[in-house]
């Protein structure tokens, strides 16, 4: 696992101001939340992964495949099993509920990848920044975005301990729940310990650099909002228009007839493509 | 939209006291350019290199213009050209008119300071320039503070001050001492028997990055032997011996021990024959008693109650921590935290140790129980393998070296063929010990001050020390 998943790089999604990108991120939530079916949301997938290729953050989404593959598929498979209404288990076999089941895995993982692609293309600094300017006081963006900071701090000291401990032959693996459970004591233990030692460290390091010093601070980061922002919303309140009146609007008749003809018109390309030696 | 300098952490500080936006960057810039820093503006702290990092932290602290700037023991882990750069950007800061505190317990980085004061039991017990300081060899000593080693080599010479390294051939030739040559240093033997530790093209990828931090090592490592891991922060030291005990699978190549396969094995089966004792003792230490502490590794491996008892009575005997058997491990000193980490891990019996920095943080006296302890281990047939920055514990105590730098073996051989390659060296950002730079000016290959001072006296020179 990589410590940070920001990557400095150039992209119109790393320019985008951070406000935007802090409003996206719960708008595209809630658009994950409210589509339902597998197609709607396989396309909102699709909007996902464009936005993660323009950012340049597709690498990113890869390096945690495996975080999304297992996401996906044990809610799916946790809801095929166990849904109240057209679970396995209750109501046996039925396609269109593994179809319901796969769509909520996938929006589960589609909206852990949007906030893969918000972290990988937005600094700490920025986020914090953008937190201030939506009105949040200083030391709740700051103690925010230090928790950020801190995760990977945590997990490294963590997976220090894990080794130490593995390296004199506890073995996490096998043996009964309660007896594993014991076996966690060697590695709860110092990494509590060594966390209290470095919070203390750092209340130090933050106060002797003058952190609540009574001044009125000055802010590096500045950010102005630009043309690219006013296109994002664009964007934005569009994909939540087409969520919320989309699903209306496919079922007119005018549409319904241009979708077909549609369908047809590629059914006859794919024919003579086919047809051809 | 953003600005075109856009740096990290290093703001915090004096965007807290309210500077004006456009002095801050100013400052940053400046003060990134003072720690040799320049152009690192936009890196995550995290992806620095130790050096790197103890540098930014000066930097950041430089930004709020103080007129005074306090460092505790702000080298310690560094590697040994790192330690050099920090101490040469606080010379420079203190010729620009900053007030410099360095707290060190290192002393031979500190012989060009204006002035040393020397605590001892809470109290200043002697205050003086460096040079003249550090020339009280017995007093330093005997309060538990390493001298320079070229304090002593002065001391031989009987000069009233330390000698500035470069002074030191013609200082010796002046003083008409003759100097003993000892014939060349045998060269290391390669030994007959089957290894116990062979690495074969091992390359390790940590995800998501694009160097291989260990890329293509191949070694094989001996029965009996001592061998010094060497090598920059960030070279990949510690993620190539984390594969001797299985923690970390090959990426490609193989590696086995003790005839074992290390990815097939597995780390709790290769815990019988490998002992591995990590940097920090706190990332391990977890139970209420040194007794309890110890009795961990050998109940994982299946140890009955019968023999533990005298396993581990062995183990803290040879650490010298019998009469803390039954404390709480919380409140011993760092040192004795260290040794009981090594002591927890000799209660396994294994053959191989490896041991991951063990004297970092150390002070001088710990520091030696730590290095005779090794000395001792090593003497009872255990093989050892050190990873350290301590150029004179390698001296000292090791037979070979295994150099790395930026993810490649780039040396395998004996300590004085290491220190007479100037280009190794460089390369790995490591430097020879004071007694072997001084016995080159003399055409001397010294490893340990013992050896230079057997030289010098041993022409009639020098009055001892
Ligand atoms: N868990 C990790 N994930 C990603 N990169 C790592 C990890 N651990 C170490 N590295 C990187 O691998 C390289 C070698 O690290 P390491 O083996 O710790 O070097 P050394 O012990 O010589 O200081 C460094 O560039 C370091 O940043
Ligand atoms: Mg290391």
């Amino acid at each position: 696992m990589k410590l940070f998943l920001y990557l400095d790089r150039e992209s119109v999604v790393h320019r985008l101001h951070p406000v935007t990108k802090l409003v996206a991120l719960p708008v595209l939530f809630g658009v994950a939340m409210r589509l339902e079916r597998l197609e709607t949301l396989a396309l909102l997938a699709l909007v996902v992964v464009v936005v993660a290729a323009l950012g340049r953050a597709l690498d990113a989404v890869a390096g945690m495949a495996s975080l999304l593959l297992t996401l996906l598929i044990a809610t799916t498979l946790m809801w095929w099993l166990f849904a109240p209404q057209g679970g396995l288990l209750r109501d046996g076999f039925q396609p269109a509920a593994l179809a319901r089941s796969a769509g909520l895995g996938l929006r589960l993982a589609l909206m852990v990848a949007s906030g893969i692609v918000f972290l990988a293309t937005t600094r700490v600094e920025d986020f914090a920044h953008g937190l201030r300017t939506l009105g949040l006081p200083y030391r709740v963006a700051f103690a925010l975005t230090l928790a950020f900071r801190l995760v990977p701090t945590f997990v490294a000291s963590g997976r220090a301990v894990a080794e130490a401990q593995r390296a004199r032959g506890l073995d996490l693996d096998h043996g009964g729940l309660v007896t594993r459970m014991r076996r966690y004591t060697p590695l709860v233990v110092p990494m509590f310990l060594t966390s209290i030692r470095r919070a203390d460290r750092l209340a130090a390091a933050l106060e002797t650099r003058g952190f609540g010093s009574g001044e009125k601070r000055t802010d590096l980061v500045e950010h102005r909002f630009g043309g690219r922002d006013a296109l994002a919303a664009v964007l934005l309140v569009g994909l939540v228009a087409a969520s919320l009146w989309g699903g209306e609007l496919a079922s007119q008749p005018a549409v319904q007839a241009a979708l077909g003809s549609a369908r047809a018109w590629l059914e006859a390309l794919y024919a003579k493509a086919a047809s051809r030696p | 939209m953003r600005q075109r300098t856009r740096p990290g952490v290093l703001p915090g500080s004096a965007e807290s006291l309210g500077v004006p936006r456009a002095e801050i960057a100013r400052r940053v810039a400046e003060c990134l350019g003072l720690v040799g820093l320049a152009g690192f503006e936009r890196r995550e702290p995290a992806t620095l290199s130790g050096g790197e990092k103890q540098r930014l932290a000066i930097a950041s602290v430089l930004a709020m213009r103080p007129s005074l700037i306090l460092l505790d023991e702000p080298t310690t882990d560094l590697d040994p050209v790192g330690k050099g750069e920090v101490h040469a950007i606080l010379r420079r800061l203190a010729a620009d008119g900053l007030a410099v505190a360095v707290i060190e317990h290192e002393t031979e980085e500190l012989l060009d300071l204006d002035r040393i004061l020397h605590l001892d039991a809470g109290a200043v017990r002697r205050d003086g320039p460096p040079r003249r300081l550090l020339l009280e060899v017995a007093e330093l000593a005997a309060a538990g503070v390493e001298p320079p080693v070229a304090a002593r080599a002065s001391r031989w010479l009987g000069l009233a001050e330390v000698v500035r390294e470069e002074r030191f051939a013609d200082e010796v030739a002046a003083r008409g001492v003759q100097v003993e040559r000892t014939g060349v240093r045998p060269r290391l033997a390669t030994r007959g028997e089957a290894p116990v530790i062979e690495v074969d093209h091992l390359v390790h990828r940590y995800p998501l990055r694009d160097q291989p931090a260990v890329d293509d090592v191949s070694l094989a490592i001996r029965p009996g032997e001592f061998v010094a891991l060497l090598g920059a922060n960030g070279s990949g030291k510690t993620t190539l011996a984390k594969h001797l005990n299985g923690l970390l699978p090959p990426t490609s190549g193989a590696v086995r021990v003790a005839g074992h396969d290390a990815k097939k094995a597995g780390t709790a089966q290769l815990a019988r024959h490998v002992g591995y004792v990590f940097q920090d003792p706190d990332h391990q230490i977890f139970s209420a008693t040194v007794w309890e502490e110890m009795a961990f590794g050998p109940r994982n491996l299946g140890v009955g109650e019968d023999q533990l008892e005298s396993r581990i009575l062995a183990a803290l005997e040879v650490v010298g921590l019998t009469e803390e058997r039954d404390r709480d491990p919380f409140v011993l000193t760092k040192g004795q935290r260290q040794r009981l980490a090594v002591a927890s891990v000799l209660a396994t019996a294994p053959e191989i140790l490896v041991l991951d920095e063990p004297t970092t943080g150390l002070d001088y006296n710990d520091r030696e129980r730590m290095l005779a302890l090794l000395a001792d281990l090593h003497r009872r047939g255990h093989t050892v393998l050190v990873i350290t920055h301590a150029m004179e514990v390698v001296a000292s105590h090791c037979e070979r070296a295994l150099v790395m730098a930026g993810g490649k073996l780039v040396f395998d051989g004996g300590i004085p063929e290491l220190f007479a390659n100037d280009e190794v060296l460089a390369r790995a950002r490591l430097r020879a010990p004071t007694a072997w730079r001084l016995g080159r000016m003399l055409g001397l290959e010294t490893l340990t001050p013992e050896e230079l001072g057997a030289a010098l006296r041993g022409g009639g020179g020098g009055n001892g020390a």
